[in-house]
């Protein structure tokens, strides 16, 4: 047992002397390097239905989490929340919301949209559906929107390579969310967004379906 | 009456996007989406040559989902900020779309999973100025056909090509038209310039600067350009702005500009500042 215990205080002392020197060598000799991966994605969220229980606070929406990624508005009414004529079709109490993320590791980047229409055979939507980006810090940990980006307005769905999100230089990863409904005119008679065509009373029966297609691009 | 929630007040919304964030910190919320390593493919090939590459595409989701791999044609949008036009393949005197070819078109990829596409880019024989093309990489949507209104939603990223013929690059550019004025609103000065790209490939030139510079050598204002991004004979307005007072006397103003290639263009000119920096001279750019 003394032997092996020697025997261990040789090999312990050895490894002491030896190691000192090997360990110093290290200390100056280890690299650390670490690569990140230039990919590039453009995450998409799942579709949330949002019913704003046809109040104008947003504090009582409720937020579904419908759990794929397509829209359905089910059938337009052409009423009010207080019952009254609305002149037009229209979809309440819900609007949809998704999250848009750009993630280009530095490379600056735009987020746009396309849509060729809502179509039934050969009759299209008019641009009575709006599509608008928001920006909200609490989704990207607080931080407020770049001072060098730039974030699209509301407009029609409808539309070609419509910029929902201009990263500028810095080109940071955020967050961006879309929402898409189908609102009826403001109370004091203006349009809900710019290029609104209603979707009139005498609109063709029918499902209406297109593709709104996000793309994300470099510079 | 309901509008649509962005116009509500920003501070609800915020509250709002805290209960949000608070939510999809502890759910994963991603969809299916796609994942690329390429997003630009610059090549220089030799006319009637041919060269190959690979784009890695991954789905980092826990969804299987289709992948649909397209060409089309692109060019920058003036004023040249960088915003592009897609448009189908073989439509613009740019497209190279043609000669890309690549499989499978269409493929799906199991959650988490990852694949390699190759193409390969032939260039004709005759081809004497740069040529341009878009890959774009599409989830399939999810077909819906509900009662009613259906809106589905696909995601695309873009794998922009830059397809340049070996030996025959030309990236020059005119620069002419400058303009120093004092500010209508401040005592600082607006300065801009017209950059024509004349030569036959794309530029990108972000990193565009101006320094006024006295007559000992003394640095009074820097500034930068905006970034621009041009296709053959666009022509695009480079603009920038001092905020302060100069001093009145005679200085020189030096642009320069450096393309991505690294190329950089210099130029220089006389101004004379006079009294509460009225700008009595600009001369030309040299």
């Amino acid at each position: 047992m003394r032997k092996v215990i020697l025997s261990l205080l040789a090999i312990t002392t050895m490894a002491w002397f030896v190691g000192l020197p090997i360990y110093a060598a290290m200390t100056d000799s280890v690299s650390v390097s670490a690569t990140i991966n230039g990919t590039t994605e453009l995450i998409m969220s799942t579709v949330f239905q949002v019913d704003s229980k046809d109040t104008p606070d947003p504090a009582d929406d409720v937020w579904t989490d419908t759990g794929g990624k397509t829209i359905n508005f089910g059938n337009l009414t052409h009423t009010l929340a207080d019952g009254t004529e609305a002149g037009m079709w229209i979809a309440r109490p819900y609007y949809y919301a998704l999250f848009l993320t750009g993630w280009t590791f530095g490379q600056k980047y735009k987020i746009t949209s396309t849509n060729g229409g809502l179509w039934s055979g050969a009759d299209v939507l008019p641009k009575g559906v709006e599509l608008t980006p928001g920006y909200n810090a609490a989704d990207n940990g607080g931080q407020a929107i770049p001072l060098d980006a730039t974030l699209g307005s509301a407009g029609p769905l409808e539309t070609v390579g419509k910029t929902l999100y201009d990263s500028g230089p810095s080109a940071k990863l955020r967050t961006i969310q879309v929402y898409i409904g189908v609102p009826p005119i403001n109370t004091d008679g203006t349009d809900p967004f710019p290029g609104h065509v209603p979707i009139p009373l005498d609109q063709k029966a029918g499902t209406y379906s297109g593709t709104v297609t996000f793309t994300l691009t470099l510079y | 009456m309901e509008t649509l929630r962005p116009r509500k007040t920003i501070a609800i919304l915020s509250l709002l996007g805290i209960s949000v964030f608070i939510f999809l910190s502890v759910v994963d919320f991603s969809y299916a989406f796609v994942r690329i390593d390429n997003m630009k493919v610059k090549l220089t090939i030799a006319p009637g040559e041919t060269t190959t590459g690979q784009t890695r595409i991954e789905n980092p989701s826990a969804d299987t989902i289709t992948v649909k791999v397209y060409l089309e044609d692109w060019y920058y949008v003036l004023p040249g900020n960088g915003d592009k036009k897609f448009m189908p393949p073989g439509t613009t005197s740019f497209s190279c779309a043609s000669w890309i070819n690549f499989a499978p078109s269409e493929f799906t990829m199991p959650p988490f999973s990852s694949r390699v596409l190759s193409f390969s880019v032939s260039m004709p024989e005759d081809v004497r100025e740069g040529r341009y093309a878009v890959m774009f990489f599409e989830t399939v949507p999810v077909v819906a056909e509900n009662e009613g209104i259906n809106v589905m939603i696909a995601t695309r990223i873009g794998s922009l090509f830059y397809i340049e013929p070996e030996g025959f690059t030309d990236d020059s550019a005119e620069l002419s038209n400058l303009s120093v004025k004092k500010q209508s609103a401040g005592q600082g000065l607006e300065i801009s310039l017209d950059y024509k790209n004349t030569g036959n490939v794309a530029q990108v030139m972000e990193k565009g600067n101006f320094s006024i510079i006295d007559r000992q050598g003394k640095v009074y204002a820097r500034g930068r350009f905006n970034d621009i991004y041009t296709f053959p004979q666009d022509s695009v307005k480079l603009t920038s702005k001092w905020k302060t007072l100069l001093p009145d006397g005679k200085y020189d103003l030096v642009i320069t500009l450096t393309k991505d290639n690294n190329q950089v263009i210099v130029r220089e000119a006389e101004i004379e500042i006079g009294a509460l920096g009225k700008v009595l001279g600009v001369g030309q750019l040299r």
